[in-house]
C-alpha cells in the first residue's frame, strides 16, 4: 500500500519528463530512414489489412461472428480490435524490457525508475492514436452512428492504461531478475491475439461454454470487447456486466500491489542484476 | 565549515555484493532462505562522513577500495545495503561515457540527457550551444557517439554535466581522460562550482590534480575510511603508504591484498555493530545505551518485507477475484451463488458442464453448422421451372462447370433433381 502511494507520487512528479521523453523517442525512432514515420504505421496497417482480407472479406458476411452484421461491420470489428491489441502488445512488450535495457543509463540521471515503463507505454500512445483515428474513420464510414455510449471510451482507455502500467511493474521487474521471462512473455503476446477475441470471437457458438468463459476472463479481452461495445453496434453500458468489471479490477489491483511491492523491493538492486 | 549546510550525510553505510557465478544465483541471494551458500563481498564496510555545501572532497585509494561504489551511493544510483545515506539536493555523476546511447548523435544525447534531468525544450535550446562549445567537439557533435574516441566521450559527458546545474557533482576519474588543456578548463569550471556553493566529490589518481582541487580528502582503504581530513594531512600519509606498498615484494603485496580482501568477505553487520559499540563506550560511556538505541537500525540490513496490512489486502483481493472468476466460468447468477455456494465447485462435474452447454445451445451446434454450410454451398435441389442456365446465373457459375461437376450430357434438368454446385475459385 505504502509502495503504491510512493510510486504514484513519483509518477506524478516525473510526468512532464515522461511526456517529453516519449515525444523525443517517437522523434528519434525512425530518424535514419528516408520514409521516417511511415514505418511506424506501415507494419500494423499491413497486418490489419491482411487480417481484414483473410477473415472479413474471405469469410464473407457474418459467419462465426455473432457480433458483426455485414461485411462492413466485420471490418470495423476486426480493425478496432486489432488496433487496440497492437497497442497493448507493443506497450506490454516494450515496457517489460524497459528497465532491463535502460537502467544503466537512466539510473545515472536521478530519473524515477518507476517511470521508465510508463515512458514506454506513453511512447506507444502516438501510434495508437493515429491507428485508432484510422479505425475510427472506418467505423464512421461503416454507418455506425455516434451515440452517448461513446463517452465510455474514456473509461476503457483509463482502464487499459492502468492495467498496462500495473502489469508493466510486475513484468519489468521480473525481466530484470530472470531474463528468460521476457522471451516467454514475448512469445505469449505474439500468439495472444488469437485467444483474446481479436479476430476469432471467443463466444463463438462452436466453442464449449467453459472454454469461452475461460477466455473471457482475460483482461485484454475485457478491454478489447469494451471498446467494441462502446463504439460499434449494440452498445451497452460498462456497469451492466458487474462480475466482469469486478474481475478486471481485481486483477489490476492484485497486479498493482504485487508489482509495486517487487519493484520497490528490488529497485535498489536493479543495477546489480543487469 | 561546520556552519554550512550539510548536503551529504553517510551513517554507517555498507554495500554488499553477491559473488554469484550465475544470474540465477544472484536472484537466489536476494532471498535469505536460498542464498545461504553464496559468497559475499563487502565493498564498503560501514562508512560515516558528512559533506557540506561548497566543499570539494577528493577521494583517494587504491583500485578496488570502494571509491566508485561509495560515490555511486552518494549519487543515489545504488542503495546502501545497510546504514543511511542522506542526500540533500540533486546529484549529477560524471563518469567516462556514462549514460550515452552510442547510436545517437552527440547532439541527440545532449538533448536526451537534459530531458531526463527534467529540463524543458526551451532550456535545452538555450544551453545547447554552450554545451557544444564547452565539449570542443565541433562538427563531430552531429556524428553518432559510437564513433567518438574515449577522450571525446568524456568531454561530452563532462560538458553535459557542467550545465546540468546539480547541487552535488561527482566526478569519477572523468578528468583523467581529456588532454591537459581540457582538464585544465574542466578544473577551472569545477572551481566555479565551488564558488556557487556546490558540493563536489572527485576521484583521481593524480596527486597534482588532487592538490589543485580538493580541500578535504577521504582515503578509502578496502571498504573503510582510513583517513578523512584536510589535504595537507591526508595526502602525505597516503603517499607514504604508497611508497611503502610499492617497496614490498610481489609476494608480500599479494598477501597484504589477500588479507584485506578476506576481511571484506567475512565481514558481517554484527561485527560492525560490535566495533561501533566499543568505540562509543570508549568515547562516552554515559550516553552509550541511548546511542545504541538511536543507531540500532543502522546495523540491520534493509530487507523490505511486505507489510501485514498489504498482505491481508492482497489475500482478500486474490480470494475475491478467484471466486468471481469461478462464478463467471460457470455462468452462475448472484442469486444462485448465494443460494448454493457449493455449486461453485460441484458444477465443474462433467455432466453439469454438458448440461450447461446444452442450456446455452452449444451442444452439437458445430455439426449442424457444417451440415448447413455444405447443404447451402455444395448441393442444390432443382425447383419447378428452372433451367440449368438460370441456376448457373443465380449461383454465378458457368453452365459448363455445373455440367462437368455432375457429369451431365445435356442441359436438361428435372425438378427435384439434386445438383452438386462446384465451388468457384
Amino acid at each position: 500500500m505504502k509502495d503504491i502511494w510512493k510510486i504514484i507520487k513519483e509518477l506524478v512528479k516525473s510526468w512532464p519528463v515522461v511526456r517529453r521523453i516519449a515525444h523525443y523517442n517517437n522523434d528519434q525512432a525512425y530518424r535514419q530512414n528516408y520514409l521516417g514515420d511511415f514505418w511506424h504505421f506501415a507494419d500494423p496497417a499491413l497486418q490489419i489489412g491482411i487480417m481484414i482480407l483473410m477473415f472479413a472479406v474471405r469469410n464473407g458476411e457474418d459467419k462465426g461472428n455473432p457480433h458483426a452484421t455485414g461485411l462492413a461491420g466485420y471490418i470495423a470489428w476486426i480493425a478496432l480490435g486489432m488496433v487496440t491489441y497492437f497497442f497493448m502488445q507493443s506497450a506490454m512488450q516494450k515496457s517489460a524490457k524497459s528497465i532491463q535495457s535502460q537502467v544503466n543509463m537512466l539510473s545515472r540521471m536521478k530519473f524515477s525508475l518507476a517511470a521508465i515503463p510508463l515512458t514506454e507505454i506513453v511512447t506507444e500512445l502516438r501510434r495508437y492514436f493515429v491507428m485508432l483515428g484510422m479505425a475510427f474513420f472506418a467505423i464512421l464510414f461503416m454507418d455506425v452512428k455516434p451515440s452517448i455510449y461513446w463517452l465510455q471510451f474514456f473509461y476503457y482507455f483509463i482502464a487499459m492504461f492502468v492495467f498496462l502500467y500495473a502489469l508493466s511493474l510486475v513484468t519489468s521487474t521480473i525481466t530484470v531478475l530472470v531474463p528468460d521471462f521476457y522471451n516467454a512473455y514475448a512469445a505469449v503476446l505474439r500468439v495472444g491475439m488469437w485467444i483474446s477475441g481479436v479476430i476469432i470471437p471467443v463466444d463463438s457458438p462452436s466453442f464449449p461454454l467453459l472454454l469461452s468463459n475461460i477466455l473471457k476472463l482475460n483482461p485484454l479481452y475485457y478491454i478489447i470487447e469494451g471498446f467494441r461495445e462502446t463504439l460499434l453496434e449494440n452498445p451497452i453500458w460498462f456497469w451492466q456486466n458487474v462480475t466482469a468489471n469486478l474481475i478486471f479490477w481485481g486483477i489490476v489491483i492484485i497486479l498493482l500491489i504485487l508489482g509495486a511491492h517487487i519493484h520497490m523491493r528490488f529497485r535498489s538492486r536493479f543495477m546489480d542484476f543487469v | 565549515m561546520a556552519d554550512k549546510k550539510v548536503t551529504v550525510a553517510a551513517n554507517h553505510v555498507t554495500k554488499r555484493f553477491d559473488l554469484a557465478e550465475r544470474q540465477s544465483d544472484k536472484v537466489k541471494a536476494v532471498f535469505k532462505f536460498w542464498g545461504k551458500g553464496i559468497p559475499n563481498f563487502w565493498a564498503v564496510k560501514g562508512v560515516s562522513f558528512e559533506a557540506h555545501a561548497g566543499e570539494t572532497i577528493g577521494i583517494i585509494g587504491t583500485n578496488g577500495s570502494g571509491k566508485s561504489t561509495l560515490l555511486e551511493m552518494v549519487a543515489g544510483l545504488t542503495q546502501p545495503t545497510s546504514g543511511q545515506m542522506t542526500i540533500n539536493g540533486s546529484t549529477s555523476i560524471i563518469a567516462i561515457g556514462a549514460g550515452m546511447r552510442p547510436q545517437l548523435t552527440g547532439r541527440a544525447n545532449i538533448r536526451l540527457k537534459a530531458l531526463m534531468q527534467g529540463m524543458t525544450e526551451k532550456e535545452i535550446e538555450a544551453k545547447m550551444d554552450d554545451i557544444i562549445e564547452f565539449s570542443e567537439l565541433g562538427d563531430f557533435i552531429d556524428q553518432p557517439v559510437k564513433s567518438y574516441s574515449s577522450g571525446m566521450k568524456s568531454k561530452l559527458g563532462f560538458a553535459i554535466s557542467v550545465y546540468s546545474d546539480a547541487d552535488i557533482v561527482i566526478i569519477d576519474e572523468a578528468l583523467s581522460v581529456g588532454d591537459p588543456t581540457f582538464t585544465q578548463k574542466s578544473m577551472e569550471r569545477t572551481k566555479r562550482f565551488k564558488e556557487e556553493g556546490k558540493t563536489i566529490f572527485f576521484v583521481s589518481h593524480s596527486a597534482a590534480q588532487m592538490r589543485q582541487m580538493a580541500d578535504r580528502v577521504i582515503w578509502m582503504h578496502y571498504g573503510d575510511i582510513r583517513m578523512d581530513g584536510p589535504i595537507d594531512e591526508v595526502m602525505p600519509e597516503y603517499e607514504r603508504f604508497l611508497k611503502h606498498f610499492n617497496r614490498l615484494s610481489e609476494n608480500e603485496r599479494l598477501t597484504y591484498q589477500k588479507r584485506y580482501k578476506e576481511a571484506q568477505k567475512t565481514f558481517t553487520l554484527e561485527h560492525l555493530k560490535q566495533i561501533e559499540r566499543n568505540r562509543q563506550m570508549l568515547a562516552d560511556p554515559a550516553t552509550d545505551l541511548q546511542r545504541q538505541k538511536e543507531n540500532q537500525h543502522a546495523f540491520v540490513e534493509d530487507n523490505e518485507k511486505m507489510g501485514w496490512f498489504t498482505r491481508i489486502v492482497l489475500t482478500i483481493f486474490i480470494i475475491a477475484t478467484v471466486g468471481l472468476m469461478n462464478k463467471q466460468l460457470l455462468n452462475m447468477s448472484w442469486a444462485n451463488v448465494m443460494a448454493h455456494p457449493t455449486h461453485l465447485i460441484t458444477n465443474f462435474a462433467p455432466s453439469k458442464l454438458a448440461a450447461l452447454d446444452k442450456r446455452h445451445g452449444r451442444n452439437g451446434d458445430d455439426n449442424q453448422r457444417t451440415d448447413m454450410l455444405t447443404a447451402t454451398q455444395n448441393s442444390y435441389t432443382v425447383k419447378e421451372g428452372e433451367t440449368l442456365a438460370s441456376i448457373a446465373a443465380n449461383a454465378n457459375i458457368s453452365v459448363a462447370a455445373i455440367m462437368q461437376a455432375n457429369q451431365l450430357t445435356d442441359e436438361t434438368v428435372t425438378p427435384g433433381q439434386v445438383l452438386t454446385l462446384p465451388v468457384e475459385r
